[in-house]
């Protein structure tokens, strides 16, 4: 299971978008594939590399049938995560809410927040965590967002900031329950650090709550 | 161009991100993929197809 890889910089599909040090560290290693014309072949950096690079965010169903993928791992380490949800009669205060998170987002993307949000404007809904702060660190950054929530009329709001031990610890809470599979049609943008950090917060929460559901990661 | 020694996990088709979290952490180590309740998604598959996503992908880069 230990491997000695050889690494390079390869281009990608889009460029990531990691910041703490991993910039440009591509997670798959090697991808084996069997291809229309039968051959079951190996992917990597250094064979078949157009294959590779396709493989890598080109869309599934297109370039054959993975047989395995080879993923590099990172040392384990505790996650700071803090969550909402705050269900609204009012979309003025949505909006209000989706205004403060638009403009602590900049501040959580420094502080190397990841994870999944979805909102519409009956509801707001994220759960966030980073390896890079304490549990006091996320308390203090996110309890203004979560009193400023409160304080909003037609709002009822749920929050907690938690720290997991490690990604298991967050995984196995996470897999209890829920079902899998939603008829829903995605479409995606790539928002541009300097539409966040907009002074016009307000106004991209307008927006964003003119789409029937919206999510962001 | 450099090299550096690594700790690697091949999957193979079929094999679930709950299963393929579970053989990292006994390893003491973490690895950047999906997410789904009951973690019943391929980690072999469409995931990496799309670029593959993680909510830790800020700080350890995207699957690809």
């Amino acid at each position: 299971m230990a491997s000695v890889c050889k690494k390079k910089n390869s281009p990608d599909l889009i460029e990531s978008h990691s910041h703490h040090g991993f910039v440009g560290v591509d997670n798959v290693l090697e991808i084996t594939v069997v291809t229309a014309d039968g051959d079951h072949i190996i992917a990597n950096a250094y064979r078949n590399e157009d294959l590779f690079w396709a493989l890598r965010g080109g869309g599934g169903g297109t370039w054959g049938v993975v047989t395995s993928v080879t993923y590099q791992t990172h040392p384990s380490t505790s996650f700071s995560s803090a969550f909402l949800l705050a269900n609204s009669t009012n979309v003025n205060s949505t909006q209000n809410l989706l205004t403060e998170i638009i403009r602590l987002t900049p501040s959580l993307v420094e502080q190397g927040y990841g994870g999944y949000g979805v909102g519409a404007p009956g509801q707001i809904l994220f759960f966030l965590m980073s390896p890079n702060v304490t549990a006091e660190q996320t308390q203090a950054t996110f309890s203004p967002l979560f009193e400023f929530a409160i304080s909003q009329p037609g709002l009822s709001v749920e929050n907690y900031t938690l720290l997991y031990q490690d990604f298991s610890q967050f995984y196995e809470l996470l897999s209890t329950d829920g079902l899998v599979g939603i008829p829903s049609e995605i479409s995606s943008w790539l928002l541009p650090k300097d539409v966040i950090e907009t002074d016009r917060p307000e106004e991209l929460a307008s927006e964003l709550l003119k789409l029937s559901d919206f999510g962001y990661l | 161009m450099g090299s550096h020694v690594t700790l690697v996990f091949t999957f193979g088709a079929g094999v679930q991100w709950s299963e393929a979290y579970e053989a990292v952490s006994q390893h003491n180590r973490v690895i950047v993929g999906g997410i789904s309740p009951r973690g019943s998604v391929g980690a072999a598959g469409g995931w990496l197809a799309g670029g593959g996503h993680s909510l830790i992908a800020p700080n350890y880069g995207l699957g690809m």
